[in-house]
């Protein structure tokens, strides 16, 4: 396993229909691999894994990290 | 029991090229790079469909 990946995810709750959670593909060309709609009051917890570095969030939600937390617009 | 799928659930399109299936670099228009010029991205149960669907034909 990648330790590098960890076993890091977030917990997204989105506060409007249609939020938009988008994960970014893992390497040097990162693509959108994979996309998931919430709507409002849906939580969603994603994860890291080998083939996601990165998650984009489209829309109004909370996140929760373990950096804290934080709201998307 | 009725299911009923949107086609929200099976796909949602690219915020990148908002569907274009394009976007501009140095003033040229290539295939978008965050979608491969699908214009859309499959969610968990498009790509679960899909490959069910693969599977069985
Ligand atoms: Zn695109």
């Amino acid at each position: 396993m990648d330790h590098s990946t960890g076993n890091d995810y977030i917990v997204i709750k989105a506060e409007e229909n249609g939020v938009q959670v988008i994960g970014l593909t893992r390497g040097q060309d990162t693509r959108f691999h994979h996309t998931e709609k919430l709507d409002k009051g849906e939580v969603m917890i994603a994860q890291f894994t080998t083939h996601t570095s990165a998650i984009k969030i489209r829309g109004k939600a909370k996140l929760i990290t373990k950096h804290g937390e934080i709201e998307s617009e | 029991m009725s299911v009923i799928i949107a086609t929200d659930d099976l796909e949602l399109t690219c915020p990148h090229c908002n569907g274009e299936k394009l976007e501009i670099i140095n003033e040229e228009r290539v295939t978008c790079s965050k979608c491969d010029g699908k214009g859309v991205i499959l969610t968990a149960l498009g790509q679960t469909l899909l490959h069910f669907f693969k599977k069985h034909t």
